[in-house]
C-alpha cells in the first residue's frame, strides 16, 4: 500500500479541515496515512479547542458565512472528521511532544486517538517510509 | 446505454448491481461512500454512481486506478435541482470478495 505522510502546523480550523478531508479521500483510496501535529496545530487536538471554528484571517469579515457552509456539508467538526477517517482506513494521529510542552497540554487534554509522539520517530520512520510528504 | 471516459462504451444497466447515491456530496465524501459501499459488493459486480459534484468525472477514474476497480464509463444527466449529474459505472475487482 502507498503510504503519505502529512505534516500539519498551521492551526486555523479552515486549513485543518481542508486537511482532513484529504486524508478521507487518501484512506478511501486505500492509502496509509500518518499525521503529525506540531506547534499551534496541536491546539486543534486538544478536547478544548477542537472545536473552535477559527477561521484564517483572510475569511475575516465571512465568519458566520463560511462557517455555516461547513456545516452544510457537515465539515465543521474536525475531531468528527479525523474520527471518520480513523475509522475507515489505516491513519495514525501523532501530537509533537515538544509543540504540546510549548502548548501547556498533557496527554490527558488531547482527543480521542491521538497518540503522542516525538519529532525524532516521525523522520526516521514514518517520513522515511512515506511515499509522499504532505505539509498543512 | 452508451458511456464515455471508460473501458466500455456500452453497458446493459441491468448489469447494474448496486446505486450509490452520492448527490450533494463533494469531494472525499463521495469517495468515502463509494468506498464503504463497495465493501460489501460481490466481487466483479457493477456499481452505479450518482454524483452532483463535477469533480467526479476525474475522482472516480483515479480511484479505480488506484484500488484496482475498473472504472467502465460516465454520462451526464440532466437535474433540476442539480443542473446536472455524472452517472459513473464501476466494476468492483475480481479478486476482492465482500467483506
Amino acid at each position: 500500500m502507498k503510504r503519505l505522510a502529512i505534516i500539519a502546523s498551521r492551526g486555523s480550523a479552515n486549513s485543518l479541515v481542508q486537511m482532513a478531508t484529504l486524508i478521507l479521500a487518501a484512506v478511501g483510496s486505500e492509502l496509509v496515512v500518518r499525521v503529525f501535529f506540531r506547534d499551534e496545530a496541536v491546539w486543534k487536538l486538544s478536547k478544548a479547542h477542537a472545536h473552535e471554528l477559527n477561521l484564517s484571517e483572510v475569511y475575516r469579515g465571512h465568519e458566520s458565512d463560511v462557517a455555516a457552509r461547513l456545516a452544510a456539508q457537515g465539515l465543521d467538526d474536525l475531531p468528527r472528521l479525523l474520527g471518520e477517517a480513523r475509522e475507515v482506513g489505516d491513519v495514525r494521529l501523532y501530537a509533537c511532544s515538544s509543540s504540546m510542552a510549548i502548548c501547556g497540554l498533557r496527554p490527558e487534554d488531547l482527543i480521542e486517538g491521538v497518540e503522542v509522539r516525538g519529532l525524532t520517530a516521525f523522520l526516521l520512520e514514518d517520513v522515511a517510509s512515506a511515499d509522499r510528504v504532505l505539509t498543512f | 446505454m452508451e458511456l464515455v471516459g471508460g473501458e466500455e462504451p456500452r453497458l446493459d444497466e441491468a448489469a447494474v448491481a448496486t446505486v450509490v447515491d452520492c448527490r450533494g456530496l463533494l469531494c472525499a465524501q463521495c469517495i468515502l461512500r463509494l468506498m464503504r459501499t463497495m465493501l460489501g459488493v460481490p466481487a466483479s459486480g457493477v456499481v452505479k454512481v450518482i454524483s452532483s459534484d463535477p469533480a467526479a468525472e476525474h475522482d472516480y477514474p483515479a480511484w479505480c486506478r488506484n484500488t484496482g476497480n475498473r472504472f467502465l464509463g460516465h454520462r451526464h444527466e440532466p437535474d433540476p435541482r442539480w443542473g446536472a449529474l455524472m452517472v459513473s459505472f464501476i466494476r468492483k475487482r475480481a479478486d476482492q470478495s465482500p467483506s
